[in-house]
C-alpha cells in the first residue's frame, strides 16, 4: 500500500480557495456569512496546528498528568460550548456540564482503553486522546440538544409540573417526564447515524485511517467501536447533565424556581 | 386545617402584590374572593398551596406535615383545567401514580361513582381526553381533586370558562364539598353571585391586603 501524500505548506494555503469559494457563495446570495467563515477558518488553522503541538508533546511525554490535563482542557472547552448554544436556560449550566462529563468519559475512555484494548497504561495519550476527542466531539451536541429541550419542557409544561406537585409529588417524580423527554432528544441522533453510518457516510475516524494506509477492515472495526462508545457516553452523559440540571431548577421546598 | 397569612410581602417584577397582607383561613367556611384581574389572586392561592414563597412574613398551617405530603391536603382547581395527556382514567389516577400514594389508589367502580356525580350522561374511562370539551374537563379536574380528599380546595375562577350547565354542576359539588366537616373552599370568582345557595365570607384583595366585605 503506497504511503498517503503528505500536505505541503503550500497546498495547505492552496486550500484557503476553498473558503474563497463559499464566501463568494455567501457574498452572492447575501447570506452575511464571510466574517464568520474567515474567522472559522483561522481558528480551525490555529486550533488544529495549537492541538497538533500539543499532542506532539504529549505523545513524546506520556505522563498521567497531561494526558488528563488535556482532557479536562478539552471537556473545559465543549462545556462552554454548550452552555453558550443553550439559548434559553434560565441559569448557567457550564459547570454541572463540565462535572457530569468528566466522570461519563473518563469512565468510558477508560473502559475503552485500558478495558477493553487492553492498551497499557490505559492512558497511552496516543489512544487515550484520540478516543476521548472523538466522545467528547459526539456527545456535545447530544448534551446541547438535552439541555435545551428540558428547559423548554419545564417552561411549555410548567401548569403540568406544578400540577403534579399538588398532587404531593417530590419535585423529582414532577421533574421526571420532562428528563424523560430531554434524553431521548439527545440519544437520537447518535441511534440514526449508527443507523446510517456506512451506507450514507464514511465517518471522520475511519476515513483517517483508511487515508493513513489502515486496511478499511480494521479501520472498520475502529469505527464500531467508536460509534458504540459514543451512544453509551450519549446515554451517560445526556442523563447525568439534565438530571443534574433539573435538580437545580427546584429548591428544596420542592418548588419550581423560575 | 388552618391557614395563616402573618404580615406577608411580595413583588412580582416591580409590582409589589403583597403589601403586609395577614389573614386567617379558618376551616369549615366558604370564601369568595373578588379583586381587580392582575391584582394576585392567582399568586395568593399559589402561595397558600405553597408553589411560591413569600419575600417577608409567614404562612403557617395549623396541621404539621413535610411540604410534599402538605400540598396534597391542599389542592388546587385553575380556570383551565390542566389535563395530561392519556385516558379519563388515567387523569384520574395521576395524584395516585407517585410512589407515597400508590396504595390509596380508587378502583374503577369508585372511579365511576365518584364521575357519576359530576356528569348526568356516562363519561367512559378509557376515552382519551383530548376528545373532552372544556366544561368536562374541568368537571374531571374537579373529580380528581376530590379523589384525593383535601382539607382545603383552592378554586381560581373554575367556572369563569364554563357555560351554565358546567358551572353550575361545579359549583354545586364545590358548594357540597364545604359543607363537610372543617373543609375550607377559598374560591376566586369574577361573577357576581354564586350559582348555588352558600353561606360565604366575601374577601376583597385590595392593595395587596384581603379585607372581609360584610
Amino acid at each position: 500500500m503506497k504511503p498517503p501524500p503528505t500536505i505541503e505548506t503550500w497546498q495547505l494555503i492552496a486550500f484557503s480557495l476553498f473558503i474563497v469559494l463559499s464566501s463568494l457563495v455567501s457574498i452572492y446570495m447575501r447570506l452575511k456569512l464571510e466574517k464568520d467563515l474567515w474567522i472559522g477558518a483561522v481558528r480551525t488553522f490555529v486550533q488544529l496546528f495549537f492541538m497538533g503541538f500539543i499532542l506532539k508533546f504529549i505523545f513524546n511525554n506520556a505522563n498521567i498528568f497531561f494526558v488528563l490535563g488535556l482532557f479536562l482542557w478539552m471537556i473545559f472547552w465543549a462545556s462552554r460550548i454548550i452552555n453558550k448554544r443553550v439559548s434559553n436556560k434560565p441559569f448557567g449550566v457550564q459547570m454541572p456540564i463540565f462535572l457530569s462529563m468528566v466522570v461519563t468519559y473518563i469512565l468510558i475512555s477508560s473502559m475503552t482503553t485500558g478495558g477493553l484494548l487492553q492498551v497499557n497504561p490505559w492512558y497511552d495519550p496516543s489512544i487515550f486522546i484520540p478516543i476521548a476527542g472523538m466522545v467528547i466531539g459526539n456527545s456535545m451536541n447530544a448534551c446541547a440538544l438535552s439541555l435545551e429541550r428540558l428547559f423548554s419542557e419545564l417552561k411549555d409544561k410548567r401548569d403540568e409540573v406544578e400540577q403534579m406537585l399538588l398532587f404531593g409529588a417530590s419535585s423529582k417524580e414532577a421533574m421526571l417526564p420532562a428528563l424523560t423527554v430531554a434524553v431521548k432528544t439527545g440519544m437520537v441522533p447518535a441511534i440514526n447515524s449508527m443507523m446510517s453510518v456506512g451506507l450514507v457516510f464514511i465517518p471522520g475516524m475511519m476515513t483517517g485511517q483508511i487515508i493513513g494506509g489502515q486496511p478499511p477492515l480494521d479501520a472498520a472495526k475502529y469505527q464500531i467501536m467508536i460509534m458504540l462508545m459514543i451512544s453509551a457516553s450519549t446515554a451517560l452523559g445526556c442523563s447525568f447533565v439534565t438530571a443534574v440540571v433539573a435538580r437545580k431548577c427546584f429548591n428544596e421546598k420542592h418548588q419550581y424556581k423560575f | 386545617m388552618e391557614i395563616q397569612l402573618k404580615n406577608i410581602n411580595l413583588h412580582l417584577g416591580d409590582k409589589k402584590v403583597f403589601n403586609g397582607l395577614s389573614y386567617d383561613f379558618i376551616p369549615g367556611r366558604f370564601y369568595v374572593i373578588r379583586g381587580e384581574s392582575g391584582c394576585g389572586k392567582t399568586t395568593l392561592l399559589k402561595c397558600l398551596s405553597s408553589l411560591i414563597d413569600v419575600e417577608s412574613g409567614e404562612v403557617s398551617y395549623s396541621v404539621k406535615l413535610p411540604i410534599i405530603e402538605l400540598r396534597r391536603k391542599i389542592q388546587y382547581l385553575p380556570q383551565l383545567p390542566v389535563v395530561f395527556e392519556g385516558t379519563v382514567k388515567e387523569n384520574l389516577l395521576k395524584p395516585f401514580s407517585f410512589k407515597p400514594y400508590q396504595s390509596e389508589a380508587p378502583n374503577d367502580a369508585l372511579l365511576k361513582d365518584r364521575m357519576s356525580e359530576l356528569f348526568s350522561e356516562e363519561i367512559q374511562l378509557d376515552k382519551n381526553c383530548s376528545k373532552l370539551s372544556q366544561g368536562e374537563k374541568q368537571r374531571m379536574a374537579l373529580c380528581r381533586a376530590l379523589l384525593i380528599n383535601p382539607d382545603v380546595l383552592l378554586c381560581d375562577e373554575p367556572t369563569a370558562s364554563l357555560d351554565g350547565k358546567s358551572r353550575k354542576v361545579v359549583e354545586q359539588k364545590i358548594a357540597e364539598f364545604a359543607q363537610s366537616k372543617s373543609k375550607t373552599v377559598i374560591f376566586i370568582s369574577h361573577h357576581e353571585e354564586l350559582l348555588v345557595e352558600q353561606k360565604v365570607t366575601f374577601l376583597q384583595f385590595l392593595n395587596g391586603k384581603l379585607e372581609e366585605v360584610k
